[in-house]
């Protein structure tokens, strides 16, 4: 299997993937609004919550994934040896 | 509401994600314990996550936030009292026994326990209600939509019930459960902003209480009496009715969220999934309830906010949730708080049908129609069963829309049927003496008892139905409803315990692993604490005895 068929099977990377492109949506639309005094930019506020949050699922599932893969190549090296 | 293509768009992204689970998981699918119980390979985090969202439906978000401005805070008691305790029960001393007994489903634990006319009596009306449960959900989406959005009530049911039949045909229970985790975090993440802003003009929880009477902002104070709180209940029936009767028999017997735990990849797993999904549940209040308190302080401080009316005059707190989304959010955030709304409805569905496909296949078809089939054929029934659910529940959402008072009444016979159950499964699980011929009356005789209660009492003009003058009216339908679930609760226990002491018990050698005292307990030595469940489930129980005693 290969290695971004084991991304997507992994629903960290799934949630991450999808909450990274709202974040991304919000985060630009708030950058652009027009700044109102007293008025909260609740899009900027929200994308740059969800940034957070989708970055870190997405840094886990691609951390245990180099992990796994790693640790499978040296299986391999050392049933070749 | 007016959505922009912004906004579309979003909505639009979440579909592609929900549909793409069910195709990327279509290749794990390769037999009927694949598609009906994920193989038992599930992890905690996701089984957990699944457990809470599956019950995070329509009725949660959208009839939380209303009941939070027409109760207030005294609504917490759904989750600290009428949820979190049976979570806890769940999972430390039943979950053995689903789990440890192999059976498939909670039917199924009941004829191995018992025998099988109790299991088709449980299998039949739960697969009923799951059916009807799911059509309710895609008849309040299709409603909420047309009311929002102005989408015409045919689309709206088709293409919701379209999507959700896609990804479970393709990825069955695991595409469910994936999309309800998925789920969970857009109905979190789409209405956090809500309650952050609206706290944020309000004042915080302080401004809260300086504007809203004190029966509103606290949990326990007003409950000496019925007439002294909005809910109508004391505190008897709301810790007896509310906290033992319906919440242990939903949370501890309902196979839609036990289903959830039951696909754990071990037995640790399993116990421990209902004790995690505890802690995001006794939180889950602040985010769904808050909005209804905001709302009402707005109404008093905000003149460019107003809650519709309906056609009585009086404020229709249905419409909380929605009106205060578009009062806050702009686009972009419209879009995802909206779709939030629109997975809370499709994970309530989804969640219906995996069960209904789950009870068919393995406690209705197997057990009366096909036994010894190869398991390939299962797996087409359960594929089958899953597009049958789905019409069923098309045609309950057009029912609904037709004939309301049917709908009503469904539900009532299907309460009726819900409330004695958890005497059945605590007396099989903790009293080897029951037996099935005792499990079988105590059940019936509770429904009947449960519908005799109805037609002899009254509130807010419902029931009474038996008598001319009804012996005796509740001071709400909620005090009548949890009544009717005590007294169908303890017939149900008395019978059971009566019949079953003048009939013959099963030998102890057919018991083992279905009864408390006939089981081997687990030995958990030189684990961490937080990773088994009886301590876990303790500090969890001391964490929501706190938030019942800040907000007391």
């Amino acid at each position: 299997m290969n290695l971004m068929q084991k991304y997507l099977d992994d629903l960290r990377f799934i949630i991450g993937a999808l909450f990274m492109i709202f974040a991304l949506i919000l985060m630009v639309l708030g950058i652009t609004e027009p700044v109102v005094p007293g008025k909260l930019n609740l899009n900027l506020y929200t994308g740059l919550f969800m940034g957070l949050f989708s970055g870190g699922m997405l840094f886990f599932s691609i951390r245990d994934q180099l992990k796994a893969e790693e640790s499978s190549k040296k299986k391999d090296v050392s049933v070749a040896l | 509401m007016k959505l922009s293509m912004i906004d579309y768009g979003i909505i639009a992204v979440y579909f592609v994600f929900v549909l793409g689970i069910g195709f990327l998981l279509k290749r794990r699918v390769k037999s009927s314990g694949d598609f009906l119980m994920s193989g038992k390979s599930i992890p905690l985090w996701i089984t957990s996550l699944a457990f809470i969202s599956a019950n995070l439906g329509a009725q949660e978000v959208i009839g939380m936030a209303a009941s939070g401005a027409k109760y207030g805070i005294m609504t917490a008691h759904f989750y600290w009292v009428g949820a979190i305790p049976a979570m806890i029960f769940l999972g430390v001393f039943m979950m053995p026994f689903y789990y440890g007994s192999r059976a498939r489903s909670v039917p199924e634990y009941l004829k191995l326990r018992f025998d099988e006319k109790t299991r088709s009596f449980n299998a039949l009306s739960f697969a009923a209600m799951t059916v009807f449960s799911s059509g309710v959900s895609l008849y309040a989406l299709a409603i909420l939509l047309q009311s929002l959005l102005g989408w015409s009530f045919e689309v709206s049911v088709w293409l919701s019930g379209g999507i959700v039949l896609a990804y479970i045909l393709t990825g069955g229970l695991t595409s469910a459960i994936y999309n309800e985790v998925l789920q969970f975090f857009l109905i979190v993440l789409g209405i956090a902003p809500l309650v952050f802003a609206g706290l944020h003009q309000v004042g915080g929880w302080s401004g809260i209480e300086q504007q809203l009477p004190a029966v509103m902002t606290h949990t326990w104070q007003n409950m000496g009496s019925a007439a002294d709180n909005p809910m109508g209940v004391n505190m008897f029936q709301m810790v007896m009715g509310l906290g033992f009767v319906l919440s242990f028999g939903y949370w501890c017997t309902d196979f839609l969220v036990v289903q959830r735990a039951m696909v754990a990849h071990n037995m640790s797993a399993a116990q421990r999934t209902p004790i995690v999904a505890a802690v995001p549940k006794m939180l889950i209040p602040f985010i769904v309830i808050l909005p209804g308190l905001i709302a009402l302080v707005l109404t008093k401080t905000d003149g460019s906010f107003a809650l519709p009316l309906k056609p009585d005059g009086r404020m229709d707190f249905d419409m909380t949730l929605p009106v205060m989304l578009s009062h806050y959010y702009p686009t972009g955030l419209l879009g995802i708080g909206l779709t939030a709304l629109m997975a809370s409805f499709m994970s309530g569905m989804a969640g219906n049908v995996t069960a209904f496909n789950a009870v068919w296949t393995y406690d209705i078809y197997q057990t009366h129609f096909k036994k010894n089939a190869p398991d390939k054929h299962y797996l087409w029934v359960g594929r089958m069963a899953t597009l049958f659910g789905i019409l069923l529940s098309v045609a309950t959402a057009y029912l609904a829309r037709s004939f309301n008072n049917i709908m009503d009444l469904l539900q009532l016979v299907f309460g009726f049927v819900n409330a004695p159950l958890f005497a059945t499964f605590l007396l099989g699980m903790f009293w080897r003496r029951t037996t099935g011929h005792g499990a079988f009356w105590g059940l019936l005789s509770g429904t009947v008892m449960a519908a005799i209660t109805q037609g002899i009492t009254i509130a807010e003009g419902k029931g009474g139905w038996m008598l001319s003058t009804p012996v005796h009216e509740f001071s709400s339908a909620m005090a009548q409803a949890f009544a009717i679930a005590i007294v169908a609760w303890t017939s149900c226990f008395v019978i059971t315990i009566l019949i079953s002491l003048a009939t013959k018990a099963k030998p102890a050698d057919e018991l083992r692993g279905l009864v408390y005292s006939l089981t081997e307990k687990p030995k958990e030595t030189g684990v961490a604490w937080y990773l088994r469940p009886a301590p876990l489930a303790g500090a969890v129980l001391a964490a929501v005895i706190a938030l019942n005693f800040v907000l007391r």
